[in-house]
């Protein structure tokens, strides 16, 4: 397995500067990225896939630059889930997910046993044109699961945002697996609560800039996440582990006629 | 699974092509009304079979080179005629027809017409792509707007060429502008769309996973390892020569590149390495049995021409698809 490494990459959009400095996401541990929108969550997971080219700096994998290894070597290292997953064709939820496949061949997840890890073999033969956006998250899930190589990096914008309880702790066990299995895993959130089942490690992001990067244990406690979000954090005792909700109840009086 | 209604899919439009070219090469009605059947060998024959030839093969490419730009721009309604790409291959021809009459050269020959045409072609399909994205991408229906006000604006600049160029060499332009199936055809040209048509199709079924990918958001072709950038340009060029090449062969033929895909997608389904092949046969049968139809309409000014018969029944299914398709296919 290959390491993840943003070595200071600097990309320019518009306005806005992202410039997280040097963080490396842990090998077979699921790291959260955490913050406000058009803080930078997304830029950072772009630049990890490639799709994007930083000005300066790089992000490395195996000590190689992501953005200029050959697109089907990078896909056979790099698996990504978007926001909002599109295809603009009338393909069934099974053919979506073999387009995981299309140019990097497939990895040893076969792509029915992807769509069942995301709960979806029954929904095979469904159009994808004609699910719902929960299930359309599910299908990218899978797809990203069929395209990934055991020690691989495993990418996922708001990939549950849709999704419901249920169905999301079935992909959060399987994304767990691959972890296990040597993955490094990325997940971009907004659900406190699934950052606190899923993360191993939280990377708060804001500004374009790297806030915080460490244990989930130690950022995810309520009062340092209630700071950085400038919200206020509770947590209730999960099985795994305490499970944070922020409690809106102090913003909602503030706001109030 | 998918292999097997592959295969019958493919066959069907094969058997289809082979059913059109039969009532073309051996039904004919003639200018009183009866209905002649049999090959009469002989020129007529030879007239007949070159019809067939060119007709397949121009349908072959149109058809083929439908569904790869539906594939690629993530659209079901594009097609070369829809994009203005066979009106810009028929503004290159009129535009190299003006310049060579005011050079006093020879009116430019059918194979001469290929590369004013290919400019023409790929220019229109340039200005199109370059109109119809926003935000750094493809947005569907701003690119359908743009290849009819492109496709329109040829139109009229085709015209101008036209009233440009000395009477004597309107006339062979005029009936070419509106499609039509050449009966003695240059060898070389009817070789070289029939190459273009294989090598389209040849082309769809090597490449078919990589289009079948390219139909997600950018971002996620991307990162499934689709060079989007390479597999664009490498088809938008190769679709655009092609129809340049039928467009010299036959003029701008009307919506067999938007039916032809349907059709195809209907027998073999959605994935592209066996959809391009099924869409080049498709287009193949429809315009040689467009051709055929022709024969038997006579309104009492002699046969309709060929763009004629295209424009009006692929126009109705150009509608029929707005409605039906653009609901399933935008996620």
């Amino acid at each position: 397995m290959s390491a993840l490494c943003y070595e200071s990459p600097a990309l320019r959009v518009g306005g806005f500067a992202f410039e997280p400095g040097e963080v490396r996401p842990h090998p077979g541990r699921v790291t959260v990225l955490l913050g406000p929108n058009g803080g930078g969550k997304t830029t950072a997971l772009r630049l990890a896939a490639g799709l994007a080219v930083p000005g300066s700096g790089r992000v490395a994998l195996g000590g190689v630059a992501v953005h200029a290894m050959r697109p089907p070597e990078r896909a056979r290292a790099v698996a990504m889930v978007v926001q909002r997953p599109q295809v603009s064709a009338p393909f069934t939820a099974l053919e979506v997910v073999a387009l995981g496949a299309a140019a990097a061949g497939a990895g040893p997840c076969s792509a029915g046993e992807a769509l069942r890890a995301v709960g979806l073999s029954g929904r095979a033969g469904v159009p994808f044109a004609q699910m719902s956006g929960g299930e359309q998250q599910r299908v990218a899930v899978a797809r990203a699961f069929h395209q990934h190589r055991p020690g691989g990096v495993l990418l996922l914008d708001e990939a549950f945002a849709a999704v419901d309880p249920p169905e999301a702790a079935s992909i959060v066990a399987a994304v767990r697996i691959r972890a296990a299995a040597g993955a490094t895993v990325l997940v971009a959130t907004h659900d406190l609560a699934l950052a606190s089942a899923l993360a191993d490690d939280a990377w708060f992001v804001a500004g374009g800039r790297t806030a915080a990067f460490g244990p989930a244990k130690d950022l995810l406690a309520p009062a340092v996440l209630g700071a950085f979000l400038g919200v206020k954090v509770t947590a209730a005792t999960g099985a795994r582990g305490p499970v944070a909700a922020a409690d809106l109840a102090d913003r909602l009086q503030a706001e109030s006629p | 699974m998918t292999t097997g209604r592959a295969a019958r899919g493919l066959t069907i439009a094969l058997v289809a092509l082979a059913a059109a070219a039969a009532v073309r090469l051996l039904a004919v009605r003639t200018l009183d009304g009866a209905v002649e059947l049999g090959f009469p060998g002989g020129a007529i024959g030879d007239i007949r079979l070159s019809c067939v030839l060119v007709a397949a093969a121009a349908g072959g490419v149109l058809g083929a080179a439908g569904w790869i730009l539906q594939a690629l721009l993530r659209n079901p309604l594009a097609s070369p005629f829809v994009l203005g790409v066979t009106g810009g291959a028929g503004t290159g021809v009129a535009v190299a027809a003006v310049l060579a009459a005011l050079a006093g050269a020879a009116a430019p020959g059918p194979v001469a017409m290929v590369v004013p045409s290919a400019i023409g072609a790929v220019g229109a399909l340039a200005v199109v792509v370059a109109l119809g994205r926003r935000n750094g991408a493809i947005d569907p229906l701003g690119l359908v707007l743009a290849g009819v006000i492109v496709g329109t604006v040829a139109a009229g600049l085709t015209t101008v060429a036209e009233s440009l160029l000395p009477p004597d060499r309107r006339g062979l332009l005029a009936g070419w502008l509106f499609g039509r199936i050449p009966e003695a055809p240059d060898r070389a040209l009817l070789a070289a769309c029939a190459a273009a048509a294989l090598a389209l199709a040849g082309a769809g079924a090597v490449l078919g996973r990589r289009l079948d990918a390219a139909t997600l958001s950018d971002d996620e072709a991307r990162s499934v390892g689709i060079n989007l950038g390479r597999l664009r340009m490498s088809l938008f060029l190769a679709c655009g020569v092609a129809t340049a090449i039928t467009v010299a062969l036959c003029g701008p033929v009307a919506f067999i590149g938007l039916v032809a895909p349907h059709c195809a997608r209907g027998l073999v389904g959605a994935g592209s390495r066996a959809g391009v092949p099924a869409a080049a046969a498709c287009g193949a049968a429809l315009l040689v049995a467009a051709d055929a139809l022709r024969q038997w309409i006579d309104l009492g000014a002699g046969r309709l021409p060929l763009g004629a018969v295209t424009a009006v029944l692929g126009g109705i299914a150009f509608l029929v698809l707005l409605r039906r398709t653009a609901a399933g296919w935008f996620a």
